[in-house]
């Protein structure tokens, strides 16, 4: 069709002229099979992956479809390249079933005796299989379901995993929805969520992430053991889960370094199940302290790699993933796919702030002159000194004092990533500094005092990257960052995003020394953002009025 | 007389421009060559016979195994071809004296000389000699010719029953015209790729597998289609070897402002007309036929049935450069009958398959224009049903021939080009459709190029800025132009770094002159740049006037402090600003695109060696005073090294002559000892009377 809103490239991008008058239409169908990976604000970016497309296999919609889709809204020709790479890859996903027979046992099953011996030769597979039960059947060890799931991802023959759950112990959760609902997405999100029983939900900072936790627990109403990142995050999942749903203080356990509770719903950190002792993982009988029915893993982009092993043991079990940016570091996104489902939903934050769950927010990178010893300072630096020295030029205190007044009585953050740095911030500033040094209860009554407006600048080092809740919070100053991370850009401004009573947008600054390489990082950390849509502003540091 | 003889004494008689095409034509190890003898038994051995017959048509070749029919009855450039290879013998009675005057060259084979005895009318003699009588008489056809062309025909049956049954995997992906296009496309990329950081190519040719692999994503396409690509743009003349180095030449930039199908048009000619001429002639008497999806290895190996295993290999990759291009319709569809079938005897139910573009409309139609009149009408392609390719191939074809063909009609298989972007706020610059290469040449001076393909993506930076600025564009012209393609405007960031560009371009300026003098009007800045470690290398240190002295060129220091991401600018010895661009282009050299048939095609190397070779040849004839006697002495020679009974007429002092059956012992002083067989007795013979020798 000419003249169609997508243009599909052979690389297998899918380009969205945002526009066009069947922009929308054609982002709602190609949503299914393909993976947002930019949202500006004109052109989208899709790509088609393998995983794209056995997600929406899996959720039922063929190769026919998917063709049909791009052939409809396509301004030029398909490449045929692509065309037959959906249909291949598409075709490969179901070839191989696993299943529960009625003993209990696990077996994987195909009725295509080609792919079944591909498979059963490959060295990683053969030992996760124990019998041939007849010629198209292979038993699977009882511990090796994620892990076959894994391998046979990796050989490019997707199992459909139709061995259900175990139910687990029941226990009556439901939400409490006095004076709140549940927003369309959330809803959906969990609906597509208990459909299949496993998967990931994807939703920016301050979108109610936790919520859809707490649905999904309110539909399968089973014991539910919840990872996430850190002590203070379990804490909120804590008070979260007491406000919103039937849950009581008895119901709900934390396991942290602090604290190691068994509860009918068990709030436990990463670090705790990775944890060693004696070279062996000391708390996994957590794992089977309780029939867990549901497991959900917070923040499922930071998941550590022990805990990808740990379950891999846990494919009984449903699974919900929660992450505001799917993009790993370390490139396992597959495994995640595999390990934890598909990604059951997402939206872009654009959309969700159109809709005015999260706040509006304003990006600035100011740009800071170093003064003249500090210039020479820094030309006359090593390369390997030179981030930091710009990172923490003394320049940047004035600029930061400057946007404090220009924001005088909103709730403010600085953030930054050098120690050093924040406490001389802490201390011109006069504001509490909050670090990974800063114990736990420390921690919780500052953040809380922020909260109340008791305190209304907290200098914070990245222990407030994630899963920290400051709904007030509506400036962040960054001075400092780790290099070029995208993602610690995007969880920042996340602590911004929360819908605010005072109806003020956010304004989110980075300090950047001007004419240095941290322009280039600051340019590297702000793509993630501007891929969705988020428009930064560069001003010079002495055009800021106070 | 034997063969090898007879082919001696033919070589020995030929002028030295002759020879040289011979032995250029057909080279043989010049370290087993001492004298004509050695070269006529090069020529006859089993190995150089099948190299020579790989050229040979299949009449031709019938005609050499089975001497059914006329020499006459075969087509002139048969006849041609036999003679100038040195297959038959045409002219029986050539001796010493028989001499031809060179005519002139035909069309197909410019600075090469018509063998003796040849008639064809592009070689015709023109002198009133013996052998101009003597050449219409039917030719020998010598053994060991004879026995390889039976031979060649026997493996060629086998081949031929064989490829019926071999499927082709390979099968081109992709319509036509999605292909035509990645094709101009990647071509176009390798262009601005080379301009920038020339590839050096292996010893042997080609491009080395590491930039195989790095140009690959880049361009588009296949690693292994790299070498595809060069070769289209070589051809073409818009990348070229300077000192085993690929470089983009300056006929690119002509090339590229083209439009689409222009573009493709110069390219699918050049590569066509590269190609060697029975290669070319094939394919064009083939036309359609092949377009349209018959395999080129079965046509060519129909006509030609002594090609060799190589040329099989080199016939399949010349048919993948031409799906690459988009002159096959749909291999895909083809069955694996109708792929190795030769032209003529193709299944019907064999016909071309659907292009398989799922493109629609656009790829589905076929201007009239596309197919030149007279292609059209001789084949009888009718317009709005002929597939692409071979649209594609009919214009291709019918510029070789002459015909004129509306490239406005190609255009309209390709996917039409645009002159507008979107302008992000995250800096990038998306092309939603083909950018017309003007614009998209302006782009990459001023930012990254992220993405290729139907649609283009860039991204800004404030060191693309700068490198624009430095190339001779300005804050005002950036934003003049940005403003016209703009759909969306200029947003703030962008805004900010043009004007930040603008504002900082300039700032370091390096002079040319006796000195590499850098400069600044910022005193602090020039501070900074003494004591920056980055810069180490230039070994700056104050000159009299303030200024900064380097100790190396002004073009190193100047690239050394862009890459320290100073503001810098080139000036010369009058301040004046010089425009500086990392890439280089080289001149397109004249000769591409030029057909590459016959001895044109041999490299230097060959044609030294032949005349080293010829040189040698013409001392050993020198000092040979008698060719019989030295034939005879020669294989008296091997006789007595292999031990080989042989059969000697001897010339007796009575002036009568007897046979004698003999083993030889010894040769020396002219004369020979050996066993008489019958007598078992010993004798000495002077080789000088021995009239006749048969080897058993």
């Amino acid at each position: 069709m000419p003249d169609g809103p997508l243009i599909v490239q052979s690389d297998r991008t899918v380009l969205l002229e945002v526009a066009h008058p069947d922009a929308g239409t054609a982002r709602h169908e190609l949503a299914v099979f393909a993976e947002l990976e930019r949202a500006p604000e004109h052109v989208h970016t899709y790509r088609i992956t393998r995983l794209g497309l056995w997600n929406a296999r899996a959720a039922g919609h063929s190769a026919e479809e998917i063709l049909a889709t791009l052939d409809r809204y396509s301004k030029f020709a398909v490449p045929q390249s692509v065309s037959l790479e959906i249909v291949e890859v598409i075709a490969r996903y179901g070839k191989l079933v696993i299943e529960r027979r009625d003993d209990g046992s696990l077996v994987l099953r195909s009725t295509d005796a080609a792919v079944l011996s591909e498979i059963t030769r490959a060295k990683k597979v053969g030992v996760l299989l124990n019998t041939k039960k007849d010629d198209g059947t292979w038993g699977i060890e009882p511990w090796a379901r994620g892990q076959l799931k894994q391998e046979l991802i990796k050989l490019g023959w997707p199992a459909d995993d139709l061995a259900g759950f175990t139910p687990g112990t029941p226990h009556a959760i439901d939400l409490d929805e006095t004076g709140w609902h549940l927003r369309d997405y959330q809803q959906k999100a969990i609906d597509n969520f208990a459909e299949h029983g496993s998967g990931v939900v994807v939703l920016p900072c301050g979108a109610g992430k936790t919520l859809v936790g707490a649905g999904a627990m309110a539909t399968v109403k089973t014991n539910t053991l919840i990872l996430v990142t850190n002590t203070v995050s379990a804490r909120q999942w804590r008070a979260e889960l007491l406000k919103r749903t039937s849950l009581t203080e008895e119901e709900i356990g934390e396991y942290s370094g602090l604290v190691k509770e068994v509860k009918p719903v068990t709030i436990a950190t990463y670090q705790i199940l990775t944890s060693k002792r004696g070279g062996v993982y000391a708390h996994l009988e957590l794992l089977d302290a309780l029939d867990w029915g549901l497991v959900v893993y917070d923040e499922v982009h930071l998941l550590p790699a022990p805990v990808f092993k740990l379950t891999a043991d846990l494919q009984a079990r449903r699974r919900l993933g929660l992450t505001a940016t799917l993009v790993r570091e370390d490139g396992r996104e597959s495994d995640v796919f595999s390990l934890i489902g598909p990604k059951r939903f997402d939206a872009p934050w654009k959309e969700i702030e159109a809709e005015g769950y999260i706040a509006p927010a304003n990006c600035y990178e100011v740009r800071v002159e170093l003064p003249f010893t500090e210039r020479m300072t820094y030309a006359a630096a090593s390369d390997d000194e030179r981030y930091r020295l710009a990172a923490t030029a003394p320049a940047k205190l004035d600029a930061t004092r400057q946007l404090i007044a220009q924001h005088r009585g909103e709730r403010i953050l600085v953030i930054g990533q050098y120690l050093d740095q924040l406490e001389e911030l802490s201390t011109q500033l006069g504001a509490p500094q909050v670090t990974g040094a800063t114990p736990v209860a420390e921690r919780e009554r500052l953040f809380q005092a922020f909260r109340d407006g008791e305190e209304k600048i907290l200098v914070v080092s990245k222990v407030a990257n994630f899963s920290i809740d400051l709904p007030e919070a509506s400036v962040a100053i960054q001075v400092s960052g780790s290099f070029g991370s995208r993602q610690e850009e995007a969880q920042r401004l996340g602590r911004l995003l929360r819908p605010k009573e005072s109806g003020l947008s956010a304004s989110f600054y980075t300090l950047v020394a001007r004419d240095t390489v941290d322009q280039d990082f600051a340019q590297n950390r702000q793509r993630f953002l501007a891929e969705q849509g988020y428009a930064y502003e560069i001003l010079d540091a002495d055009t800021l009025v106070a | 007389m034997s063969d090898p003889l007879t082919l001696a004494r033919r070589l020995s008689a030929l002028r030295d421009e002759e020879l040289t095409e011979i032995l250029v034509r057909r080279p043989v190890a010049a370290r087993e060559v001492r004298d004509f003898f050695d070269l006529a038994d090069a020529l006859l051995s089993p190995t150089s016979v099948a190299v020579a017959l790989r050229a040979v048509s299949r009449p031709a070749l019938e005609w050499l195994a089975t001497g059914d029919g006329s020499f006459a009855d075969l087509p002139d450039s048969d006849r041609r071809m036999l003679a100038r290879l040195h297959l038959v013998e045409t002219t029986p009675a050539v001796t010493s004296t028989a001499t031809l005057t060179p005519s002139a060259a035909s069309p197909t084979d410019a600075g090469s000389t018509p063998a003796a005895g040849s008639t064809d009318a592009g070689s015709t003699p023109t002198a009133g000699s013996e052998a101009a009588t003597t050449a219409a008489a039917e030719p020998v056809v010598y053994d060991a010719v004879r026995d390889a062309a039976a031979e060649a025909l026997a493996g060629a049956a086998a081949l031929a029953s064989a490829s019926l049954v071999v499927a082709d995997a390979d099968a081109p992906v992709g319509s036509p015209d999605q292909r035509a296009f990645a094709a101009i496309a990647a071509v176009a990329e390798i262009g601005h790729q080379l301009r920038l950081a020339p590839a050096r190519v292996r010893a042997r040719g080609g491009i080395p597998a590491t930039e195989e692999r790095r140009l690959g994503p880049i361009l588009g396409i296949e690693p292994d289609q790299v070498g595809i690509v060069v070769e289209l743009a070589t051809a073409a003349g818009l990348t070229a070897l300077e000192r085993d180095v690929l470089h983009t030449t300056t006929r690119a930039a002509e090339w590229n402002i083209l439009s689409p199908g222009a573009r493709w048009l110069a390219l699918a000619t050049a590569w066509l007309d590269s190609l060697e001429e029975p290669v070319r002639r094939t394919l064009e008497d083939a036309g359609p036929q092949w377009a349209s999806g018959s395999r080129l290895r079965a046509e060519y190996t129909h006509r030609f049935p002594a090609s060799s295993a190589a040329m099989r290999a080199e016939l399949d990759r010349i048919d993948t450069i031409a799906a690459f291009l988009g002159l096959l319709d749909s291999a895909a569809g083809d069955s694996p009958t109708a792929r190795s079938a030769p032209a003529g005897t193709t299944p019907a139910g064999a016909a071309p398959a659907d292009t398989g573009s799922a493109g629609g409309a656009r790829a589905d139609a076929t201007p009239a224009g596309a197919v030149p009149a007279d292609t059209a009408s001789a084949r009888g392609a009718e317009a709005g049903s002929t597939p692409p390719g071979t649209a594609f191939a009919a214009a291709a074809f019918g510029t070789l021939r002459g015909d004129r063909v509306d490239t406005a009609a190609l255009d309209s298989l390709l996917p039409p080009e645009i002159d507008r972007v979107y302008l992000q706020h995250d800096l990038s610059v998306i092309a939603p459709g083909p950018l017309a290469p003007e614009i998209d040449a302006r782009l990459r001076s001023l930012a990254e190029i992220e993405n290729r393909g139907l649609a283009s993506s860039y991204r800004i930076t404030q060191a693309t800025i700068d490198r624009a600025l430095s190339s001779g564009e300005t804050e005002q012209t950036l934003r003049t132009f940005l403003g016209e393609v703009s759909l969306t405007g200029i947003p703030q960031a962008l805004d900010y770094l043009l004007t930040e560009g603008g504002r900082r371009h300039g700032l370091v300026r390096v002079r040319q002159g006796d000195l590499t003098l850098i400069r600044s009007a910022d005193g602090v800045l020039l501070r900074a740049l003494a004591v920056d470690q980055a810069l180490g290398p230039l070994g700056l240190r104050p000159g009299h006037g303030g200024e900064l002295v380097s100790r190396v060129d002004p073009v190193t220091s100047y690239w050394m402090l862009v890459d320290a991401r100073y503001p810098t600018v080139a000036e010369d010895g009058e301040g004046h600003e010089v425009p500086m661009n990392r890439g280089r282009v080289i001149e397109a050299p004249s000769t591409a695109g030029a057909a590459a048939s016959g001895t044109a095609t041999a490299s230097p190397a060959v044609h030294a060696a032949a005349a080293a070779l010829l040189l040698g040849l013409r001392q050993a004839d020198a000092q040979s005073a008698d060719d019989s006697t030295a034939w005879i002495a020669r294989q008296l020679d091997k006789a007595v090294r292999s031990r080989t009974p042989v059969t000697l007429d001897v010339h007796m002092p009575d002036g009568s002559t007897t046979r004698l059956d003999a083993t030889p012992l010894a040769l020396s002083n002219g004369r020979l000892r050996c066993v008489d067989v019958r007598a078992g007795v010993e004798r000495t013979v002077p080789v000088a009377n021995i009239v006749e020798l048969t080897t058993h």
